[in-house]
């Protein structure tokens, strides 16, 4: 007989309190390390690093939100309400950026606009004089924009689709034109979607490392390196990561704001209202508009990829490459392993006992999405080392499992959507019904739900491993010395001047992130 | 043999059961029966033990499945439960459906046990086919089944007949009900239909507001219930002078001692329905009567019940 006694304390869920908890630790040690940081360092990172790199961070934030936001409600505009030739060649096209990490794009362009690239090149060959130099801010602003316009575009595109003909039409026959039915009334109605994709734009921008070093930008995300690695400061490093860690809390604060009160969101979609086909002028100009992101986000950059990755073919077979690709699935595999498993505790937790804190779990164990790489990093490497100097004995520092650790913490929140989207869908009855049948939680989870929700534990996974092959700052900071992944050896690579040769690390990541990111993609559009 | 005593149990601060108390015998089928939201299907999950009660007790042949700070997991409950959506499992084929919870038993009981339950819903072809295959009526047989194959104390049916096709209903009751009397199973139902109730169980229990109101046959419910409440639930009532009486009971009658006023009359197909008016002890009533032929309006006729 099992004596139970309430539904808080049994062992699903005490696993799963242990679970968020530990997902939960690295965020928490850092602001706990944050609050007590003093001393003369932490002063000098005041005076003179500190307003430097906030104020870089808000501008930088401020111009690709701007850019995002331009060229994704304007595309899902005109993807939306309007029909034209390649229509769903061109739909899919704006999304693809997503297959290719921002750091990869900005590497690309580094390169065609570098002294020796071919735009420069061409330019000598005309007889134009001079050198513009492209590393500098704005160009990480495009940059930014063109890697992350696809969030705003797929999720304000799903929120226009939705727009409902019940309330349209009145408009139209009140005599509304098409542009004030725009502004007035389809915006309007998208204010929490674009709110919740520039929430995740602006999070991509505070956490983004690879770019901003590379076009020597200082942001948040680059001086806690710069304290970490440079000033070799834990204390600075986790001060400048509870500010990063703050202004993400704002982010979402703000976003919670702008969506209250957006009760009509949820409203059932009636009928659609039918497209109208591009003419004239306008068409020229809605494909040129379009153009400019599928071209530069998506086209240009994976054209260059290809063309190198091509002539670097030959490397795939030499043993440094075989061995990334190696350290990148034992790595990669092994957290997504572990995060799907994680996700299927806490959904099977929250669904099975949905009370009192039960219901926030998800959100809690999500958190770390919310943060910047680097920031969850740092928290890791402060627990593990002060952990292996209390004990006395090295268990965790420079270990693969201080990496999973971090992969684990950072990229939960993927699965743990998919994962209770799924138990959802299922329903509880089955799960009843295997319990009266004489089974335990355990052997339901087993018999019954993994095999029923197999598909979207593959697809967390999927989701959850291109993630984590992508994730470029908290890899750095946590591999083990010499441990290198694609994502550390692309951009390693890319840093000394071996832009060519690091091609075909590129080209993998690409590869491997295209099947899975599509079929997200295309499961968005329906 | 199914005890239950003062169970309450409360949903955010509102009470769904109230001091619950009831027993059922051996082999005896009874219905849950009320309006949705009077708390039968938390009764039934209850007993099942996929919700806890915050009082009360639940004794189930001697033993105590909750209370007291006793609280015995759903697994291990010895009780099958058939589900509305009958929750059959959609990657398992029917046998393996159906031999779900005897995983203990050895291959050969367990192929021995699956044969003789498919041969008693005449279902002997259907072993290796999937659910999604079945019609409704079908499913609902292989989900009794499969709980009959764990040999519960008691079997509990959750609105077992409200997904099923008006038509069919009356077969698939009755072939249901008569799997469940020739294994001598002891059940609970729960619906919202009184007919269904009083065609398939020994006794009913009425609830409403989470309080049981009547606990009897289908014959005392019908024709002595205890208020007014009840009486209209299970079939249409004319009422006077805060009394009431069923309307099958009262007729035209030639030496009638009511004299009644015909508003109007309409042809239902098997009978017409009259409605009359007429003063009764001073007081204006309105009834409606079954009658053989149509009455004209204003018609002047006598009345019995």
């Amino acid at each position: 007989m099992e004596l139970i006694v309430n539904a808080y304390i049994n062992r699903w869920t005490i696993q799963t309190y242990v679970w968020v908890l530990t997902l939960l630790l690295p965020a928490l040690v850092v602001i706990g390390y944050a609050l007590g940081a003093e001393g003369e360092t932490l002063r000098h990172l005041k005076e003179t690093v500190l307003t430097h790199t906030v104020l870089n961070t808000l501008y930088l934030i401020a111009g690709t939100a701007t850019v995002a936001s331009i060229l994704g409600i304007g595309s899902a505009y005109l993807t939306t309400f309007y029909t034209f030739r390649f229509e769903k060649t061109i739909a899919l096209l704006l999304a693809m950026p997503f297959v290719i990490p921002a750091y990869i794009i900005g590497f690309v362009y580094g390169d065609l606009f570098g002294f020796f690239g071919p735009v420069h090149l061409m330019l000598r060959d005309w007889g134009v004089k001079g050198y513009f130099d492209v590393l500098n801010f704005y160009s990480v602003v495009l940059i930014l924009g063109f890697a992350l316009y696809p969030y705003v575009y797929l999720i304000v595109k799903a929120s226009f689709s939705k727009s409902r003909s019940s309330l349209l039409y009145p408009a139209l026959n009140l005599g509304a034109g098409k542009f004030r039915l725009f502004w007035k009334l389809i915006l309007p109605l998208s204010r929490p979607a674009i709110a919740g994709a520039l929430t995740l734009v602006i999070m991509e921008c505070i956490s983004e490392y690879g770019t901003v070093k590379y076009y020597g930008v200082d942001t948040l995300s680059t001086a806690i390196f710069t304290a970490w690695f440079g000033l070799e400061d834990p204390q600075s490093a986790a001060y400048i990561a509870s500010i990063a860690t703050a202004l993400v809390l704002f982010v979402l604060l703000a976003e919670k704001f702008a969506r209250s009160g957006a009760t009509y969101k949820s409203e059932k979609l009636l009928s659609k209202i039918p497209k109208e086909p591009l003419k004239g002028f306008f068409a020229l100009g809605a494909y040129l508009f379009m153009a400019v992101p599928i071209m530069f986000g998506f086209l240009i950059p994976l054209a260059w990829i290809l063309y190198y990755g091509v002539e670097y073919l030959s490397n795939v077979m030499s043993e440094e490459f075989l061995g990334v690709m190696l350290n990148t699935f034992i790595v990669s595999g092994s957290s997504a392993a572990l995060i799907v498993a994680g996700a299927l505790l806490i959904g099977y937790t929250a669904r099975n006992f949905p009370y009192g804190i039960n219901r926030y779990l998800s959100k809690a164990a999500s958190l770390g999405y919310a943060l910047p790489g680097a920031v969850i990093a740092v928290g890791i490497v402060i627990l593990t080392t002060s952990y292996d100097n209390f004990v006395g004995v090295n268990i965790f520092s420079g270990t693969m499992a201080v990496l999973i650790f971090g992969y684990v913490a950072r990229f939960s929140a993927v699965a743990i959507n998919t994962v209770e989207g799924s138990f959802e869908r299922l329903g509880l009855s089955v799960n009843k019904a295997s319990r009266s049948l004489g089974q335990s939680h355990i052997q339901t989870l087993w018999r019954i739900e993994v095999p029923l929700m197999k598909r979207s534990l593959i697809f967390a996974y999927a989701l959850v491993f291109v993630d984590t092959i992508k994730e470029l700052p908290l890899t750095l900071i946590l591999r083990p010395f010499n441990y290198e992944t694609l994502a550390t050896k692309t951009y390693e690579m890319a840093e000394s001047q071996m832009v060519y040769e690091s091609s075909i690390y590129a080209l993998s990541i690409i590869f491997i992130s295209i099947i899975p990111i599509t079929l997200t993609i295309m499961k968005t559009e329906h | 043999m199914l005890k239950i005593t003062n169970l309450t149990k409360t949903f955010k601060m509102k009470p769904v059961l109230e001091n619950l108390s009831f027993h059922i015998n051996r082999g005896e089928i009874v219905s849950i029966l009320g309006r949705s939201g009077s708390g039968k299907s938390t009764l039934l999950n209850l007993i099942a033990g996929f919700e806890r009660a915050d009082e009360g007790k639940i004794v189930l042949e001697e033993t105590q499945l909750s209370g007291g700070g006793t609280f015995i997991d759903p697994s291990r409950r010895a009780i099958g439960f058939v589900f509305q959506n009958y929750a059959l499992f959609p990657h398992l084929n029917v046998s393996e459906n159906i031999a779900f919870g005897i995983a203990y038993l050895s291959k050969s009981e367990r192929n021995a046990r699956v044969s003789k339950l498919l041969a008693l819903i005449g279902l002997e072809e259907y072993g290796s086919k999937y659910p999604d295959t079945l019609s409704g009526g079908e499913q609902q047989r292989v989900a009794l089944a499969r709980v009959l194959a764990t040999e519960p104390s008691i079997i509990l049916l959750d609105e077992p007949f409200s997904n099923v096709d008006t038509v069919l209903k009356t077969t698939i009751r009755n072939e249901l009900i008569s799997i469940l009397r020739g294994t001598n199973a002891t059940a609970i139902f729960v619906t919202h239909d009184p007919h269904e109730a009083m065609a398939i169980s020994d006794r009913i229990a009425y609830i409403d507001n989470g309080e049981i109101v009547q606990f009897d046959t289908p014959e005392v419910l019908y024709h002595s219930p205890v208020n007014e409440n009840i009486a209209a639930f299970f079939g249409p009532i004319n009422r006077y002078n805060g009394k009431f009486v069923r309307v099958e009971q009262c007729r035209v009658d030639e030496n009638g001692t009511i004299a009644a006023e015909v508003k109007f009359s309409q042809f239902m197909g098997n009978r017409y329905e009259t409605t009359v008016r007429f003063t009764y002890e001073g007081e204006e009533c309105r009834f409606l009567l079954y009658t053989e032929r149509r009455y004209e309006n204003g018609e002047k006729v006598n009345i019995e019940f």
